[in-house]
């Protein structure tokens, strides 16, 4: 019983990580004042660019690093166009997920049965060998750690330095920012592209340390879960933390409830982690909104508060 | 030589040494409109210059311009006789410059010391802790009440106001400019904020101030320019001979205000429009900032609530007008309880409201003017299912206050508009409801002597047509000027009614800064109640 539990724990930490960073990097973007749900798109071509690589060269920490790249490149496109060119990030973060998604389908279908050699799990000395947390915390790709050493550094950023602080503002009152000297544009511009990395880096973690191939679409809607998380946590990196294991603590139970044969069909079953985030939603509601950068209002609502 | 006060420069130019920072012949047009025009202007260490002016002249333009905000088609800036070129408020800060905005430049949502950080930090990461103590530090030295940790959003103006004075003075700056800034300050706070500017003139900073207050000019400015119509009409190198009226004279030109000559004669239908029974609000912390509040508006009445702004006159009117739940207590108009229904509730009960701050509570920057009286303020037009905006603009033409108020022309986008001009346009759609009571708070910020005197008018004709008004002010000539009936609202409660015939103001003031306290330590006599 215990290692089943250590199994699905394990499996959900290890499943939450592409969600993770995605929401990370979407949770920066959203602190300038920018929803790119192109993020859906930054993490597809980040998967397809850090398999390609790795395929190529054998290396996946050369692949995972592709992987941020592609992820930073197509964000760029939803940056320019929405903040540079000022076009309505909704419609185009659409877009951009569409576009990301057409390209990786076309370039990718020469990879569809590719074999490759990617990230080992690395067991942390010491702490892996504690019982129970052990394995469930500390028997993971290197990715994995990246993206829990990742939450508390973004928070460390946002809170205690000044470019965090120029950022947060930058999401609050742009025209405060410009007026003590700063470029709102080129913040705004920064944080997409810094985010668009972090969701390439969940790409490449779903494709060179998770799966180990390359399915066409396959982060399946992660980049918007992703989006939904950064809501769920109050735009609070630690809160994300929370947020998406338990995406990911979804995933891996069903993925376990279908291994030990439960009948119900797998189709429903893969909707479950998606209902649960409908769920958490729900309950979390209006109560957070408070939290949310008052230029993200203009954003939903076409007006700030 | 260092100009330290008025008596130093004695009108003499040539004893004048080159000026610290200067501005020729600046000229700036938004579209069609000429906010400056040929614009000389200087500024010397240590000196306050203040810029005089109604609403419109061109004050606040001319001071962004230095700032770097606007970019003049022409005309040329000068530090210490150099040419310089002034393109973003960073550029003006590296040469020194430091502004506090009329519309306070803070982020809501961050602490005062995360909004202060903004501003002052060059470093990567943030000292909070040394920052801390040195905003401590220079509150104390200056007699300034600012709490780092409290978010932005839960201060008043005057406490935003603060903030930005200490965020500038972290900068080091040494030229300090001030768009209105006793434009948000309580009567009661405006001679200690002069004070603090005699102090930082002494210290050697230039400041320049834009105000349209006489009373301050004379109190503490070494120099005026004054402006009217995007022009300078006047500089003056010493206030020696200037009194009120003259720069009064200067600021409008030859048109003089009429003014109101005492209050007309009661003439009360004696018939309350509202009534508040024993009510309670909470301020937006949650705590409880009035409590007990008995009041009864009559037809035909203006009551004058006086008090230091930041004690409970927000909330009372967000009460008023149904925007803020209560604690306890009930709010009737007409027999009619209203408390706990819909805000349109009370709007259809006939109670109009001047916001505080008519920008954040009452203006959508993206629309006309007329569009603000379309939605609300004038009656509804429509012709087949659409706004009739012929007949609108027919209606806005039409409309008294419109024409009384000089409100701006209907295609104006309120984006674009003036403080004042919004001021005029919030004013002139709140009594063109032609409402049954009227919540005024601060009608009159923002608006010139001029304008002031209209408004006035206005008020007191609206309680001829048998309308009720509550007028919230810290000015208590303003209030002397029409209220029938003073109350005051001070430490959590509402005191009074008093009848301003009878009780002198400054017992009035006493009882705004002391509280109930004042009332039993000097007022040896009962207070009089008017029946």
């Amino acid at each position: 019983m215990l290692s089943i539990v250590e199994a699905v724990l394990g499996g959900a930490v290890r499943s939450s990580t592409a969600v993770l960073f995605a929401a990370l990097g979407e949770l920066i973007a959203e602190r300038a004042g920018v929803v790119n749900l192109g993020t859906e798109g930054c993490m597809l071509t980040g998967a397809l660019g850090a398999f390609a690589v790795t395929a190529a060269t054998g290396n996946p920490y050369l692949g995972a690093l592709a992987g941020g790249g592609c992820g930073a490149l197509l964000a760029a496109v939803h940056a320019y166009v929405a903040v540079v060119r000022g076009a309505n990030q909704l419609a185009t973060g659409m877009a951009v997920t569409i576009l990301g998604l057409g390209v990786t389908s076309f370039w990718g279908r020469s990879f569809v049965s590719t074999q490759i050699q990617g990230m080992e799990p690395i067991n942390l000395p010491v702490l892996s060998s504690m019982p129970l947390l052990g394995p469930i915390l500390f028997q993971h790709d290197p990715l994995t750690y990246l993206s829990m050493l990742l939450a508390p550094v973004i928070w460390l950023f946002l809170a205690r330095t000044r470019w965090g602080l120029a950022l947060r503002a930058t999401g609050e009152r742009q025209e405060v920012v410009y007026s003590v000297g700063y470029s709102p544009t080129m913040i705004r511009f920064a944080a997409v592209v810094a985010g668009g990395f972090l969701a390439g880096l969940g790409g490449a973690q779903l494709a060179v340390a998770y799966t180990l191939n390359w399915v066409e679409n396959m982060t399946q809607g992660r980049g918007y879960v992703a989006v939904a998380m950064v809501i769920f946590a109050s735009w609070n990196p630690l809160m994300a933390v929370a947020g998406s294991y338990l995406f990911g603590g979804a995933l891996s139970l069903q993925l376990a409830l279908q291994a030990q044969g439960v009948g119900v069909s797998p189709f429903l079953m893969s909707a479950v982690p998606y209902l649960v985030t409908l769920g958490v939603l729900i309950v979390v509601g209006r109560r957070r909104r408070q939290a949310m950068p008052d230029e993200l209002r203009a954003v939903f609502e076409g007006s700030r508060g | 030589m260092v100009v330290t006060d008025s008596g130093a420069t004695g009108g003499d130019q040539g004893s004048l040494p080159v000026p610290l920072l200067e501005a020729r012949g600046v000229t700036i047009r938004f579209g069609d409109l000429v906010a400056n025009q040929d614009v000389d202007f200087s500024i010397y260490p240590g000196e306050i210059h203040a810029i005089l002016g109604e609403n419109g002249a061109g004050k606040s333009t001319i001071l962004k311009s230095l700032f770097g905000v606007y970019h003049p088609q022409a005309g040329s800036f000068f530090k210490e006789g150099h040419p310089i070129r002034i393109h973003s408020p960073a550029d003006a800060r590296s040469l020194g410059m430091g502004m506090v905005f009329q519309d306070l430049r803070l982020v809501p949502a961050f602490t005062v010391l995360e909004n202060i950080a903004l501003a002052n930090s060059r470093n990567a990461s943030l000292d909070l802790g040394r920052l801390r103590g040195r905003i401590t530090a220079l509150a104390e030295r200056y007699h300034l009440t600012v709490d780092p940790d409290v978010p932005v959003w839960q201060l008043d103006l005057a406490g935003r106001q603060r903030v930005e004075i200490v965020k500038v003075l972290l900068t080091g700056a040494n030229i300090i400019l001030l768009d209105e800034p006793t434009s948000v300050l309580a009567l009661s706070e405006v001679d200690a904020f002069l004070a603090m500017l005699r102090r930082l003139r002494d210290e050697g900073h230039a400041i320049v101030m834009v105000t349209h207050k006489m009373r301050e000019v004379l109190a503490c400015a070494g120099r005026v320019t004054v402006m009217r119509a995007g022009r300078v009409v006047h500089t003056t190198n010493s206030l020696e001979g200037l009194n009120e009226d003259e720069l009064v004279r200067l600021m409008i030109g030859d048109w003089a205000p009429t003014g109101i000559t005492g209050r007309p004669a009661v003439t009360r239908a004696g018939e309350p429009v509202l009534r508040v029974d024993n009510l309670s609000v909470k301020d937006d912390k949650g705590r409880l900032i009035l409590s007990e509040v008995n009041l009864t508006l009559e037809a035909g009445e203006i009551i004058g609530v006086a008090g230091i702004s930041g004690n409970g006159q927000r909330e009372l009117a967000e009460a008023l007008l149904g925007l803020r739940p209560l604690s306890a207590g009930r709010i009737i108009a007409h027999d009619e309880t209203l408390s706990g229904a819909p805000a349109a509730a009370f709007l259809n009960a006939g109670i109009a409201s001047i916001p505080q701050n008519p920008r954040e509570e009452g203006v959508v920057p993206g629309l006309t003017v007329l569009e603000h009286f379309a939605y609300d303020g004038l009656p509804r037009r429509e012709h087949r299912m659409q706004v009739d905006w012929a007949a609108l603009s027919a209606d806005f033409a039409a409309a008294p206050a419109v024409d009384e108020l000089n409100v701006p022309e209907p295609g104006r986008v309120a984006a674009t508009l003036s403080g004042g001009n919004v001021q005029r346009m919030m004013v002139a759609r709140a009594l063109a409801r032609r409402p049954r009571v009227m919540v005024a708070s601060y009608p009159t910020q923002g608006l010139d002597i001029a304008t002031t005197q209209r408004l006035m008018a206005l008020l007191l004709g609206l309680r001829g047509h048998g309308c009720g008004v509550l007028l919230f002010s810290e000015d208590l000539s303003e209030l002397y000027q029409v209220a029938d009936v003073l109350v005051v609202v001070t430490h959590g409660r509402m005191l009074g009614p008093f009848d301003p015939v009878k009780i002198p103001a400054y017992d009035v003031a006493g009882l705004m800064v002391a509280g109930d306290g004042y009332r039993s330590n000097r007022l040896g006599h009962p207070l009089e109640v008017p029946a």
